[in-house]
């Protein structure tokens, strides 16, 4: 049996759970037939980025290939006559649109499944083969203007479109209690077409990168320019720890280009701040603390060099809460669902978000923390290994994927 | 009993050019008025009507618990081969041809009362656009709708033999309130509870059965299907938590509250909680700001409208609900519709408060802890969360309320109209301003 996880984005979060997936399913013991092979999709941005990304995706793991994967959106009549021989069982009635993946060859047809990660803002991806929906947020439920700005944006037709897909299509999946519910009544989802999986793939790190002795001071901010971070709040309450005599270092850690924070920035959540808050995020790029994640492997190495980390965003689980956890560093976050499930090794220091004076006190009881606990080094090995689900129990999930689809796949 | 021995009584309605009949509002209530008339067996009910709209309403009260030529008939001026130009004229018709001992008009406006005969009495619904004020700038114009309502209403007044009010509350802040009549020129006349029980034959004593909500929620993915909105045509309304709102959207409606104690249930606390209400939204308008909350938060995936609903679907949108709210900060009634109608199939309902729901409160202050502060969105947010933590309790305490309650039944109702309509009109017949409690024992 041949699965295709199928990429919604080349983003970090979105490559740190690809592998972890396709580890898992390569020590799956489905139902029938042996463990399967994985064949990643993973969109082109740039040539060298992708050759990069998919080395690192299949890294270690033989039964794993990386193609390319471009996404094309075809109008949902197209489809049904492209897919003639297989159509699915779904109802296109309220689709104007699906989204469909290219290799330039096969376009993944080869494959006997397709475990879909994407977000569904992207579109609705029309399940040729037998499809399982990897759903790891829904945040435009709660935090909708990080997404588009008003009711008419194609955002929702594209939502929507996708949810429509959803109910009618294989099962969708998530390891995050408060998706789930997500996924039962804002996509409408019924419950006997969702897997509620127990524990994320967010923990699998890369091998191989060990703590150094850090600089005691260093506070790495896991932040983007954006409403979903909380960025107007955040760095307000950054400003004034730094005005309270803060002595925590702060480097900011994006994805995002580090232009997007200087103050020439025209990105809007950066432009619309005050002026005294785009001068401290100025002075941080002067002094070279705006970092870009590039790859997880450069997440990992930043964490073995940081005395402490902060998650401003404001919901979802991901690499933000998990990896400094596991790297055995106190951790600040935004108080929600899914930071609170975390009291492994020690609770994250959570607050009200949207406050920059409780954000300030936050950061100085983080501050606090931070002189009472040993060098990450001393401890990261029985913290590390601890922390987040074993390889066992992945597999264990993945098993329950595969003989999901199994149910359908005609192998 | 035979028709000939029953006493006649007008019903006087003035029905604009265009207007619909509708099985709502006045003619709804005109509709249960009638099936309690059917049960006592001692009058009937003459109806006077345009000919536009006679084959409408004939059609809809043929679906009633009465029958046609015994307890109720309908008049208009083609059964005389006479045409009305205006209202005048089928008063001038009705007075002639429609033998009556009296009349009951079914709103206080209604002028054309001044060329009947025969004594009338009118009902008075409530003076919601005098009391509660639309700010657009044509509505207190000069003859801006409210100033020309109360000047119509003066002008009725002399010719008005006795004022018939749902409430207390309406015959002394409005009626006697706003337009000086005397208290014994007005009559009380509470509803009966309205029930939906009987409505879906896969409810049993308001009983919510997992297969009961299944085929509930079946009815409303069928009507989404077919009328919209499409995100609902195929959604899981049996394993959802939501809140039933089945009201207009109107000045005193108050809807915007549940979005505010949507929005802070959804996204400040996480919770899973939609609003599903039956009330229109038009986006964009200014007149209610409903939609305008909605709009900006971007929260029309969490506060949805399923307008129009039928007899049925209606039903099986109050069963399928987690719970009913009605938000309005008044009524004309005593009680809410809503409670009534929720309960009766097994949801409870949750009431903001106002002059209505202190009355109903009078005899039964068990409710009290379902009513909410109509301005504060967190503490109906928290009032949600607890009624749904505690649904099963809630909902035995508020059906033994409603089983009381509905020992008031429209055969009563029905007996008082035409007390009070026959009543001579110096004398107060107040049976009127007795709590429901020792209106049920009378």
């Amino acid at each position: 049996m041949k699965i295709a996880i199928l990429l919604g984005d080349a983003g970090l979060e979105t490559l740190i759970r690809a592998r972890a997936m396709a580890q898992a399913m390569l020590a799956a013991d489905p139902l029938h037939g042996g463990a399967p092979d994985i064949t990643i999709g993973l969109p082109v941005s740039d040539d060298y980025v992708w050759k990069r990304d998919a080395g690192w995706l299949a890294a270690g793991m033989p039964g794993v290939t990386v193609r390319r994967l471009d996404w094309q959106l075809v109008p949902a009549g197209n489809a049904l006559r492209m897919h003639q021989a297989r159509l699915p069982l779904v109802s296109l009635a309220q689709v104007s649109h699906v989204l469909l993946p290219r290799d330039w060859g096969s376009n993944f047809t080869d494959c006997d499944a397709w475990l879909v990660m994407a977000d569904p803002g992207l579109g609705a991806v029309y399940p040729i083969r037998p499809t399982a929906y990897f759903c790891s947020e829904l945040a435009a439920r709660r935090h909708p203007h990080a997404f588009c700005a008003d009711m008419q944006s194609p955002f929702w037709t594209r939502l929507l479109a996708a949810f429509q897909i959803w109910r009618q299509a294989g099962v969708v999946v998530t390891t995050d209690p408060i998706t789930a519910q997500d996924v039962l009544d804002f996509a409408g989802v019924a419950p006997d077409r969702m897997l509620h999986l127990p524990h994320s793939f967010d923990c699998a790190a890369s091998d191989g990168i060990r703590p150094l002795a850090s600089p005691q001071r260093r506070l790495i901010i896991r932040m983007e320019p954006d409403s979903l971070h909380d960025i107007a709040s955040a760095l307000r309450g950054l400003r004034l720890y730094r005005q309270d005599g803060g002595t925590l270092d702060p480097m900011i850690a994006c994805e995002a280009q580090p232009e997007a924070f200087r103050r020439q920035s025209n990105v809007m959540a950066i432009a619309v701040l005050p002026a005294a808050v785009r001068d401290l995020l100025e002075d941080l790029a002067q002094d070279g603390g705006i970092e870009r994640l590039t790859t997880p492997d450069r997440w990992a190495r930043l964490l073995g060099r940081a005395a402490a980390v902060w998650s401003p965003r404001l919901s979802g689980q991901g690499s933000q809460l998990a990896w400094p956890l596991r790297f055995g560093l106190p951790l600040l976050c935004a108080d929600h669902p899914a930071a609170r499930e975390h009291a492994h090794p020690a609770a994250p220091i959570r607050y009200k978000p949207g406050n920059p004076d409780g954000i300030a006190d936050a950061l100085h009881a983080l501050q606090a923390v931070v002189a009472a606990v040993p060098a990450p080094d001393d401890h990261m090995a029985s913290v590390g290994a601890s922390v987040g689900a074993s390889a066992a129990m992945l597999a264990a999930q993945a098993t329950l994927i595969v003989d999901r689809l199994l149910e359908t796949a005609d192998v | 009993m035979s028709d000939h021995a029953r006493t006649p009584i007008g019903i006087w309605i003035e029905s604009p050019r265009g207007a619909q009949w509708a099985n709502q509002g006045m003619t709804r209530l005109l509709g249960f008025i009638v099936e309690g008339l059917a049960q006592a067996g001692s009058h009937v009910f003459r109806i006077v009507v345009t000919d536009d709209i006679r084959s409408e309403a004939e059609a809809d009260f043929a679906d009633l618990v009465a029958t046609a030529g015994e307890d109720y008939s309908f008049h208009s001026p083609q059964d005389m081969g006479q045409t009305a130009a205006d209202f005048d004229d089928l008063a001038r018709f009705a007075d002639r041809h429609v033998p009556v001992t009296a009349w009951i008009s079914l709103f206080p406006n209604q002028l054309g009362i001044k060329l009947l005969s025969k004594p009338v009495a009118s009902i008075f619904p409530d003076a919601i656009g005098l009391a509660y004020h639309d700010f657009t700038e044509g509505a207190w114009a000069l003859d801006g709708p409210p100033a020309a309502w109360r000047d119509r209403v003066s002008q009725a007044l002399p010719h008005i033999t006795r004022f018939i009010t749902f409430s207390d509350h309406v015959a002394r802040d409005q009626v006697q309130g706003l337009f000086g009549v005397p208290p014994d020129r007005v009559t009380v006349i509470p509803h009966a509870p309205p029930t939906l029980d009987g409505i879906l034959p896969f409810i049993r004593d308001g009983q919510r059965t997992e297969a009961s909500r299944y085929a509930a929620a079946c009815l409303l993915r069928r009507h989404a299907a077919r009328h919209g909105p499409a995100y609902l045509a195929n959604f899981p309304f049996e394993h959802v938590r939501y809140a039933a709102v089945s009201t207009q959207d109107r000045v005193t409606k108050n809807i915007r509250v549940v979005v505010d104690a949507i929005d802070e249930l959804v996204r400040a606390q996480f919770e899973s909680f939609k609003l599903i209400m039956t009330a229109q939204l038009h986006y964009g308008a200014t007149w209610s700001p409903t939609p305008g909350a909605i709009a900006r938060r971007l929260l029309h995936l969490d506060a949805l409208s399923m307008p129009d609903l039928p007899r049925d679907v209606h039903a099986a949108f109050y069963h399928c609900a987690e719970i009913a709210i009605h938000p309005s900060v008044f009524e004309g009634g005593r009680g809410t519709f809503p409670y009534y109608e929720a309960i009766s199939v097994g949801t409870p309902c949750l009431m903001a408060h106002g002059p209505h729901v202190a009355e109903l409160l009078i005899d039964t202050p068990e409710l009290a802890g379902s009513m909410f502060d109509p301005f504060d969105a967190v503490g109906l947010a928290a009032l949600m969360l607890a009624a749904s933590a505690g649904r099963a309790e809630l909902v035995a305490l508020q059906r033994a309320t409603y089983d009381r309650l509905r020992q008031r039944t429209w055969r009563q109702v029905a007996l008082e109209y035409a007390a009070a309509a026959l009543a001579p009109a110096s004398t107060g017949i107040s049976a009127t301003t007795l709590p429901v409690s020792a209106r049920i024992s009378a």
